[in-house]
């Protein structure tokens, strides 16, 4: 029987292609948001949403789905390009599928780069794609207590956005739960309250993302 | 479900690691709790990736590594409290920046040499 002592990183692999990544979209000027959600939060309506509403920065989007490309269909239709990922079986998007997903844009025609990543609280929210900044977004359907059950996603992100806020005067739903949870795993990032349907939250939202672009 | 990519590159670095070896029958990995990782999800998924390669059959010898981390706010190094509760126990904030905890690393492998898989079969 031998014994060898490796020692290396399984997750390194992935690390090594995010900061290329990183460095290829500085490279061209380009900002990089990574979306995550569990699915049905409001994330491509979101993204349909703010591509129309942030006229001047041309944006482009990296969309992963298990299966379909209607995602991609809904977001090609508000005039931004648009990159399908089907990840098969895989629950998240991996570096290694950005990077390939990236050859098919033109950096140079885009200003803004959403990667919309597989409707999932668990899975991506350990992954680093090669993004610059890092959103989750909670939907008011989905409960309060879910900051407290999936504290990797919200500890990991960069902004919270509190989605379908609207439907806050039909749910019983306590915000000030979300914000004490928060406040238990991250008090760095901002937590915006939204409404893609009535607008709420839409102004500092943009203004997040337009700060970002302007570096 | 990430189990999955996680024993697919876990089977690559140990084939690679045992090269010219005939067998692995042990695989000692060190998995940061931060990975939420389930043991038993992980261990299926390394059957099912290891099949046909040296490391098929390997046992895997799992260790939990708990979290520590540094504060991003006053710089204080500090081992939360549970996971999932990451305020500073110096100055309230919860902006960790993990020094442990958050990484899966393939520590060590037992093989078999040509030699000894033959000895074996006899």
């Amino acid at each position: 029987m031998s014994r060898i002592e490796v020692v290396s990183s399984v997750l390194r692999a992935n690390q090594v292609r995010a900061e290329e990544t990183r460095a290829r979209l500085d490279a061209a000027g380009v900002a990089c948001v990574n979306l995550i959600s569990a699915p049905g939060s409001g994330k491509t309506t979101l993204l349909q949403k703010t591509i129309t509403a942030l006229e001047g920065i041309p944006c482009a989007v990296l969309v992963g789905d298990l299966q379909t490309t209607r995602d991609a269909e809904r977001l090609a239709a508000a005039g931004a390009p648009v990159v399908q990922i089907n990840t098969g079986r895989g629950c998240h998007l991996t570096a290694d599928q950005v990077a390939e997903g990236l050859d098919r844009l033109d950096l140079s025609q885009i200003q803004l780069l959403f990667i919309e990543n597989v409707g999932n609280m668990v899975c991506p929210a350990g992954v680093d794609l090669g993004e610059h900044r890092r959103v989750a977004l909670l939907s008011v359907p989905e409960g309060d207590d879910k900051v407290a059950k999936y504290p990797t996603l919200f500890q990991g992100a960069d902004l919270v956005l509190l989605t379908k806020v609207d439907l806050l005067s039909v749910l019983p739903f306590a915000v000030r739960q979300v914000e004490e949870d928060l406040a238990r795993v991250n008090t760095r990032a901002p937590l915006v309250r939204l409404s893609t349907l009535e607008g709420t939250g839409m102004d500092a939202w943009l203004a997040w993302l337009r700060a970002l672009v302007a570096g | 479900m990430h189990e999955v990519g996680i024993a697919e590159e876990l089977v690559r670095q140990v084939v690679a690691a045992a090269c010219g070896m005939a067998r692995g029958t042990e695989v000692a990995v060190d998995v940061g709790a931060l990975q939420w990782v389930d043991s038993d999800a992980l261990r299926q998924a390394f059957d099912a990736a290891s099949q046909d390669t040296i490391a098929e059959g390997a046992r895997l010898e799992l260790r939990e590594v708990p979290p520590r981390a540094v504060c991003g706010a006053c710089a204080a190094v500090y081992v939360p409290e549970e996971l999932g509760i990451y305020v500073c126990p110096a100055c309230g904030a919860a902006e960790p920046e993990f020094v442990e905890g958050n990484d899966i690393v393939l520590v060590s492998l037992e093989c078999l040499s040509p030699e000894e898989e033959n000895r074996e079969s006899y």
